[in-house]
């Protein structure tokens, strides 16, 4: 625990630098925000056909991490995986990031900021966004409530911790937030049952909520949208995504913490293992997905799969988005020879950027593709291309994301260190199988 | 020899030279000639119209090109005048617009100099410009009134309609023979009921049918219209009368569906449960956490 607190004393000079340069990129969306705000939507590249672009694909993107570390940390704690210890509050952390950062972007479509309450005043309980928002605001305070759960014991070693050179007003922090907790066997209990209360409930809320989210579009006649396994789809999706992007975070902070001790090469081997169960869902589902729709395809369908193959349209970052979620993780991971913690890391980063390509995909080739399609206006009214305005909110959102991380792990450890030092404190299994006579 | 050489060479030299100026010349001028040739052809045309309340319109409509090429000419200056036999009376200038449209507007009352036939010729002329031609239109007008009346006579619905002009005398006399089609205004067209031939006297007379939808106390507006008539124009009279059926348009309450305002019962319960069951959910792990700080007070 000593050695891990070090690394919340004083920031040092470097600290503070990556923190100033985060923030003015953050500072920077603000501002593309503010311009947006002031002069519209024609600012940005949605128009009367393409309503929605990267901030639609960035919220799907981020809504799935922010359900995926749910998922993944839930299922831990319930399923009280030993090895996964170390991985728990990255997992969480990804969730609450994720959602604080992805839940927005859904609003910066609005073309009325200012009307956002006619959503709480006139909402019709009928529409799959009213669901949606009903969800993730649920799922928003239920998971930050489960980060703050398996923060508790970490927050009481570090108040009681002597030596630790911190402010006062932060070990006097710790003191509130650690609860009186002193480690009494029903202090434990009450600890555990907690934990699990929330994470038997997160895991079905975050699954519902990205339900929702595919059914947004799931619900919807367009060509490319209109699908029965968008539901689970999304879900796996989510799934996928967010084991990825938990390898990345678990490889930089080995890297940068020094970590190896706690992130073992184990680690990084059964991630692996789920990353490649994954690509088989997923591209199960996305082999699913498409040849159902070409194999009966109207007019409007053609012309969008179409797309999908022209390489001048769609047709690379389909490619891309093909090879690297389905083919080169089974290579690369399938195979021992080729595993390893760097090349890991590598299939996992690659395999993010094509899933934020495939929600991309997933929300403009079908927009520029209606059933009727829009007549006498200009291209690009038809067409969607990004401006720097939505350049600039994606960009600040994943630094935001990174400074959540970074002050985050300087509040707490990134590891629950409390939990893993306390061998004897395992909670009860959940589900005892017996065997008769046994 | 030299000399015999060099005189060819001033010869030629000059040749070249005249060729050369020749050419220019001929570059100049029949650029020139080219461009006064490829003024765009235009075309004028006007349209006459009486309206329902007696003003008059007349609409001047001025393109440049032909067939697929064809395109509105805006900003085009029009000048309108009377033909007066030997002489002419300008009456305005118009300016069209992006539509390459321009309109007379001519109040009810106003009467126009006429021939002895009561007959008003309007000309009306572009003078063109750097790429378009110019171009001219003349059209004959007339006034004609109309009126409707209405009459019930053994439940039959007896609709008349008067169509009078101007003699050359200047008082008021039918017009025979004159097709006048009788419609009813419906929401974005006029439906036809049927047409009518004016007689002697300048009526036309229709029993009207009684199956014509109305609003909800029977109102319709019948809709007497002269097309395109080679003096009159196009000639529209309307009038409100209650001759229609009187229709309820009470919009029955929809049924609890997804598309009404009031939602199926089953989803208001499957979502209150849903988020009931969560909410309690968490309010009882919070519960257990302010167990455990009690815990630790006690201990």
């Amino acid at each position: 625990m000593k050695k891990l607190a070090r690394n919340l004393e004083t920031p040092s000079r470097q600290w503070y630098m990556w923190v100033i340069i985060l923030s003015l990129i953050v500072l920077f969306g603000v501002y593309a925000l503010i311009r947006q705000i002031q002069e519209g939507q024609i600012i940005t590249g949605m128009r009367d056909n393409a309503v929605w672009g990267i901030y639609t694909a960035n919220f799907i993107f981020f809504m799935g991490l922010s359900y995926a570390g749910a998922l993944v940390s839930c299922s831990f704690q319930l399923l009280r995986i030993q090895w996964a210890k170390p991985l728990l509050r990255m997992a969480e952390l990804i969730t609450v990031s994720t959602l604080i950062v992805g839940a927005p972007y859904i609003l910066f479509c609005l073309g009325r900021l200012d009307r956002i309450h006619y959503l709480f005043v006139y909402g019709r309980i009928q529409s799959p966004i009213t669901w949606d928002v009903i969800a993730i605001s649920t799922d928003l305070v239920f998971c930050a409530a489960f980060l703050y759960f398996t923060h508790i014991r970490d927050f009481a070693k570090l108040r009681d911790m002597e030596g630790l050179k911190v402010a006062k007003w932060r070990k006097k922090l710790y003191g509130i937030l650690a609860l009186n907790y002193r480690g009494t066997p029903l202090q434990k209990k009450y600890l555990h049952q907690a934990h699990d209360i929330m994470a038997a409930i997160i895991i079905p809320t975050a699954v519902i909520a990205y339900s929702l989210l595919s059914w947004l579009f799931g619900m919807s006649l367009k060509p490319g949208w209109h699908s029965t396994i968008f539901g689970p789809y999304f879900v796996v999706t989510a799934a996928y995504s967010g084991v990825a992007l938990l390898i990345i975070i678990m490889w930089l902070y080995r890297k940068s913490r020094k970590l190896e001790g706690y992130i073992t090469n184990k680690h990084f081997n059964y991630m692996a293992f789920g990353l490649v169960l994954l690509t088989m869902a997923y591209g199960y589902f996305t082999f699913s997905e498409y040849i159902t729709d070409w194999y009966n395809q109207t007019s409007q369908m053609s012309a969008l799969l179409g797309k999908f193959t022209d390489m001048s349209q769609y047709g690379a970052l389909q490619l891309f988005h093909i090879l690297f979620t389905m083919f080169v993780p089974l290579i690369i991971l399938g195979l021992p020879w080729f595993r390893s913690i760097n090349s890991i890391t590598l299939v996992s980063l690659f395999i993010v950027i094509a899933l934020w390509i495939k929600r991309y995909l997933i929300v403009v080739p079908p927009l520029e593709t209606p059933f009727i399609p829009i007549q006498d206006v200009r291209p690009e009214y038809v067409q969607y291309s990004m401006t720097w305005v939505e350049i600039s909110l994606t960009v600040s959102g994943l630094a935001l994301i990174v400074l959540i991380f970074t002050i985050a792990s300087k509040i707490a450890p990134i590891i629950p260190v409390a939990e893993i030092e306390d061998v004897e404190d395992t909670a009860k299994p959940l589900i005892r199988f017996q065997t008769k006579g046994a | 020899m030299i000399i015999k050489l060099m005189k060819m060479k001033n010869q030629i030299y000059k040749s070249i030279y005249s060729l050369m100026v020749g050419f220019l010349l001929i570059l100049i001028f029949g650029t020139s000639i080219s461009m006064a040739q490829s003024k765009e052809r235009t075309r004028l045309r006007s349209y006459f119209y009486i309206h329902s309340n007696g003003d008059r319109q007349v609409s001047f409509l001025l393109t440049a090109g032909r067939g697929r090429n064809t395109q509105m000419v805006e900003n085009a200056v029009l000048d309108v005048e009377i033909d007066l036999g030997d002489s002419t009376l300008f009456l305005t200038e118009l300016i069209t617009d992006e539509e390459g449209a321009a309109d007379l507007q001519i109040e009810s009352g106003y009467k126009l100099p006429a021939d002895e036939e009561g007959i008003t010729t309007i000309l009306a002329s572009y003078g063109g410009n750097d790429s378009l031609r110019s171009a001219s239109t003349d059209i004959e007008v007339k006034d004609v009134f109309i009126e409707m009346s209405f009459d019930i006579v053994d439940s039959v619905k007896i609709l008349m309609v008067q169509a009078n002009e101007y003699n050359t005398d200047g008082e008021i006399v039918p017009v025979e023979e004159l097709d006048i089609n009788i419609g009813v205004q419906r929401l974005y067209s006029v439906l036809s009921i049927d047409e009518v031939e004016t007689d002697e006297d300048g009526v036309g007379i229709l029993e009207f049918p009684d199956d014509v939808p109305g609003d909800s106390i029977g109102m319709i507006t019948l809709v007497a219209t002269i097309d395109e008539h080679d003096y009159f124009g196009t000639v529209t009279k309307s009038q409100s009368v209650n001759w229609g059926n009187p229709v309820s348009y009470e919009v029955k309450p929809l049924p609890r569906q997804l598309f009404s305002d009031e939602a199926p019962l089953w989803m208001i319960i499957g979502v209150f449960i849903a988020i009931v069951g969560a909410w309690y959910h968490f309010f009882l792990s919070i519960f257990k956490l302010y167990k455990l700080k009690k815990a630790g007070e006690d201990s």
